[in-house]
C-alpha cells in the first residue's frame, strides 16, 4: 500500500523540516512548499495528495488566503486542511473554520499529536 | 520606568522565556532594562526583527544572539550534526515569529489583538544595536546555554491598556503545543 502523500506550507525551512521528519517517521511521504503560492503550486502537480498542513504568515500568500483562493477554485473540496501557526487568535480561527480548515495547532507542535491528527484526517 | 512598562517588559520576558523552555534548554537567565544608546555585540550574529501592529498597538521585536544558542534550541538539532549560516538565519527568524505569538497570547487576555509581520533576518559581525527610533526601545538580555540572546523590543498603544483587569482567554485562543479540531 503506497503511502500517503501530504503537503506541508511554511516559509520556515526548519519547521518544514521538522515537520517533514515527523510525518516520514510516521509512515507518510511528505512534499514542502514555501508560500500559499507554491502550496497551490504544489497542489497542481501532485494530484495525490490527501492533506495539507499550512502556516498562516507568509510571504507572497498566507496561509489562509490560500485556502481561501482554494475554496473559490472549488478544485479541492474534501482536502483536509489543518494549520500550524503561532497565532491562536480566535478570528483568525473562525476565518479558517469559514475556509473549511479542519484543525488548528499552535507551534510549538508536539510530534506525536501531529501524527496523530494527520492519520486521523487521512483515514 | 513606568509600572505600565514594567508590566509590558514582564509580559515580553515571559513571552521569551516560554519560547527558550519550549525548546528543551534548561540554563535560560534573565535580565532587563532600556537599551543604551548604543550597545555593539561581538563576534558572529544572526538578528531578526518582526513588526506586529493593529488599532491598538504597533511595535517591534529584534533578537540578536550567537550561533550557540540557535542550534541549541533548533528543532532538529537531534537529526542535524552541523546547521549552515542559512539555516540558522531560518531559525532565528522563527524564533522571532514564535516569541510574538506567545506575546500575542499574553496580550489577548487584556482585549489586544495585533496581526503579525513576517521576519526579517540579517547576520553578520559586530553588529552595533542602537537607538534612534522615536519610541522607546527596551532590552532584554537572556542568558541560553551560557551564551547572550539580546532582545529589543517596543510597543506603542493608541489606548492605554489596562493591565491590572485581566479577561479570561477566549475559549478559542490556542497556546503553544495545543491544538483545536472541527
Amino acid at each position: 500500500m503506497s503511502k500517503k502523500k501530504i503537503l506541508i506550507v511554511d516559509d520556515s525551512k526548519t519547521i518544514r523540516q521538522q515537520v517533514n521528519f515527523t510525518l516520514t517517521k510516521g509512515g507518510f511521504d511528505v512534499v514542502e512548499a514555501e508560500d500559499g503560492k507554491l502550496g497551490i503550486e504544489a497542489l497542481g502537480q501532485h494530484a495525490d495528495i490527501a492533506m495539507v498542513i499550512s502556516d498562516v504568515n507568509m510571504p507572497n500568500m498566507g496561509g489562509i488566503e490560500m485556502i481561501e483562493a482554494l475554496k473559490q477554485a472549488g478544485t479541492h473540496p474534501s482536502l483536509p486542511i489543518i494549520m500550524l501557526t503561532t497565532e491562536g487568535g480566535a478570528a483568525l480561527i473562525e476565518r479558517a473554520k469559514g475556509a473549511g480548515v479542519k484543525g488548528w495547532l499552535v507551534k510549538p507542535f508536539k510530534p506525536e499529536q501531529l501524527v496523530a491528527a494527520v492519520t486521523k484526517l487521512t483515514a | 520606568m513606568t509600572e505600565y512598562h514594567k508590566k509590558l517588559i514582564e509580559l515580553f520576558n515571559s513571552s521569551a522565556n516560554d519560547f527558550f523552555l519550549s525548546t528543551g534548554v534548561t540554563d535560560v537567565a534573565v535580565a532587563s532594562g532600556e537599551l543604551p544608546k548604543e550597545a555593539v555585540e561581538r563576534g558572529q550574529l544572526f538578528s531578526s526583527s518582526l513588526g506586529f501592529a493593529s488599532a491598538k498597538v504597533k511595535g517591534v521585536v529584534v533578537i540578536t544572539t550567537q550561533a550557540a544558542v540557535i542550534d541549541a534550541t533548533n528543532p532538529q538539532r537531534e537529526y542535524i550534526p552541523v546547521f549552515s549560516d542559512a539555516d540558522r538565519a531560518d531559525w532565528v527568524g522563527e524564533m522571532a515569529n514564535q516569541i510574538v505569538g506567545n506575546l500575542k497570547r499574553f496580550l489577548a487576555k487584556y482585549k489586544v489583538d495585533f496581526s503579525l509581520s513576517t521576519p526579517m533576518v540579517i547576520c553578520g559581525k559586530d553588529l552595533a544595536v542602537a537607538n534612534v527610533a522615536k519610541s522607546q526601545l527596551y532590552v532584554v538580555e537572556f542568558a541560553v546555554v551560557g551564551k547572550k540572546v539580546k532582545l529589543c523590543y517596543s510597543a506603542e498603544f493608541s489606548v492605554p491598556v489596562d493591565f491590572d483587569v485581566s479577561v479570561s482567554a477566549e475559549p478559542e485562543q490556542v497556546a503553544g503545543g495545543d491544538g483545536l479540531f472541527f
